[in-house]
């Protein structure tokens, strides 16, 4: 048989064959450039983390920086040890305008770990952004204040919301019970904030002073603010509270005389109560600071170092007591209740409950681990933000 | 009618498909990203900037304490990371490592590898095999001998010094 050398070639095969090829070409291309545009947005999502987290390790600017004159949002002095008082900053900070000063546009929530993996509370934060983020303590609390038509009623929903507290009053409107109820269920707490209950000397305040003293020096932590007890100079929990002749008017000045570690207030700033009520060691108060002097009718510091108290704390037992005049006040440099709030989480050291973010809505995530020194230990501080 | 055949060539047919599968191969490395190595860049960075800068008077931890109450560690004011490199001088390998380790250790997960390194000699390492990334922060150091001044060193009796030395942190996965 004779082999001819020429090549062959079926034209119709060799259209589909080019058709089924810029087919697969296509649909290569196209699913490439969809996965290409969702990495940008996670590739600009990484960047913004990554500036965001070596900002916050930083000491920020100015070097001093606070609420006001905040340019860069920085939390450490040099080497990554938290600063407490920048960190009481940021924490405090509008969220809005911490993701301007982080220069994102993503929402973020920041939260510190210890070496064994749990949350930790850092300068009373458990966490800190994103609002829908819910944070919470691992501390059972109870509110008291005297009825649902007071006015002195100014810790209850920060009580409610951050501590999920039980609401007692004085007949039991409005909360979960009334005083002899909380008086039975006090060892359940961990904490009370006792505002304004104006008790009176027989049924109320008799019966509850020697309970509450056991609680207290058990290691319990009670918050009092206003009218204790309609008596004067009654004592309960190593100190006596009194409404003194002169401090029962409205609008009474008071000066900060002490700086505590645990309250952002700083010495000489000056307060005013809505009312005065005073308190002081009756003896049995250990380590009893005054924080708050009333003016009276003084000027000058010096001579309101010996006025009548408006805000102290002390130890009793194991157990911790503040008091304030009034939690009905104005602090002339800043918020008032802000500065209260953050030191209540500061001073309960209360443990925090786990983060749960699997809730938040996001197309992206991105999570940074940086580590951090605070009070001794190192802690992990863990960066989300989403898209 | 004449019967047309067609011919096929097996060898022209596989050096086409191979060629064909080179330009896939490699269109889509352009696409396919890398994981990042980013956590082991801040992983590195932070502990060598946490062990330059806290005390070990500052720092809560038992073994470190076991040290100053032995009297082992005498300059309180000594960063972890000097105290390691006095160890280190002295040639008191042991106790360097365990101060490297009992630092570190439980912020380093299980698959990462990580060590310490002083003038490219291992203090403490890991043994995971390195198979992506590894990264490091170096940072120099210097500090006194332990013993190695008296309470009030002269310009005629110095202090007895150690290093400059290089402080290496490394991390891999």
């Amino acid at each position: 048989m004779k082999l001819t050398s020429k090549s062959q070639a079926f034209f119709g095969d060799f259209a589909v064959a080019v058709l089924i090829f810029s087919f697969i070409v296509i649909a290569y291309f196209t699913y490439t450039k969809n996965i290409s545009s969702q990495d940008g947005g996670l590739e600009e999502l990484l960047t913004n983390v990554k500036a965001i987290s070596s900002s916050l390790t930083s000491g920020g600017y100015p070097t001093n920086w606070n609420e006001n004159n905040a340019v860069r949002i920085g939390v450490t002095d040099d080497g990554n040890k938290i600063n407490n008082q920048k960190i009481n900053e940021f924490g405090k900070m509008n969220y809005n305008k911490s993701k301007k000063l982080l220069g994102t546009a993503y929402d973020y929530f920041v939260f510190f770990l210890n070496e064994s993996g749990n949350l930790t509370n850092v300068e009373g934060f458990c966490g800190i952004g994103y609002a829908e983020v819910k944070i919470s303590y691992k501390i059972k609390a109870a509110y008291y204040y005297k009825s649902p038509t007071d006015n002195d009623q100014f810790l209850r929903s920060f009580m409610e919301n951050d501590f999920n507290a039980d609401i007692y009053t004085e007949d039991g409107t409005g909360g979960i019970g009334d005083l002899d109820d909380l008086r039975n269920n006090i060892n359940n707490y961990g904490l009370v904030v006792l505002e304004a209950p104006e008790w009176n000397v027989g049924n109320q305040y008799n019966p509850f002073k020697p309970v509450a003293e056991s609680w207290v020096s058990s290691g319990g932590f009670l918050m009092i603010s206003g009218e204790l007890v309609t008596g004067q100079k009654k004592e309960m929990v190593g100190a006596a509270f009194e409404k003194d002749q002169g401090l029962s008017s409205s609008q009474e000045r008071a000066t900060i005389v002490n700086q505590d570690e645990f309250i952002n207030f700083n010495v000489g700033d000056g307060l005013i109560f809505d009312q005065g009520f005073t308190v002081e060691n009756a003896g049995q108060a250990v380590d009893f600071k005054d924080i708050a002097r009333f003016n009276q009718s003084d000027i000058n510091f010096n001579d309101i170092l010996d006025n009548k108290i408006a805000i102290a704390r002390w130890e009793y037992g194991d157990g911790n007591v503040v008091f304030f005049s009034d939690f009905d006040a104005n602090y002339f440099a800043g918020n008032f209740h802000g500065i209260l709030e953050t030191s209540i989480r500061k001073w309960l050291s209360a443990e925090c409950l786990p983060i749960d973010i699997s809730n938040i809505k996001r197309n992206n995530l991105v999570r940074i681990d940086r580590l951090i020194f605070y009070k001794s230990q190192i802690l992990k501080m863990v960066f989300y933000s989403w898209s | 009618m004449e019967l047309k055949r067609g011919f096929y060539f097996t060898f022209d047919s596989i050096i086409a498909g191979g060629i064909t599968l080179v330009f896939i191969i490699l269109i889509s490395s352009f696409y396919i990203k890398e994981q990042s190595s980013i956590h082991l860049n801040y992983l590195s960075q932070d502990i060598i900037r946490l062990l330059g800068t806290v005390t070990v008077s500052e720092i809560d931890n038992n073994y470190i304490k076991s040290l100053i109450n032995d009297g082992t560690i005498l300059n309180l004011d000594n960063t972890i990371l000097e105290q390691v490199g006095e160890f280190w001088a002295d040639n008191d390998m042991v106790s360097a490592s365990k101060t490297a380790s009992n630092v570190t250790e439980n912020w380093i997960s299980n698959n990462t590898g990580f060590g310490i390194w002083m003038d490219n000699e291992i203090i403490y390492k890991r043994d995971i095999p390195i198979k992506k990334y590894l990264v490091s922060s170096k940072k120099m150091i210097s500090g006194i001998r332990k013993g190695g001044t008296s309470s009030s060193p002269t310009r005629n009796k110095p202090p007895s010094l150690w290093g400059p030395a290089i402080a290496e942190v490394r991390a891999w996965e």
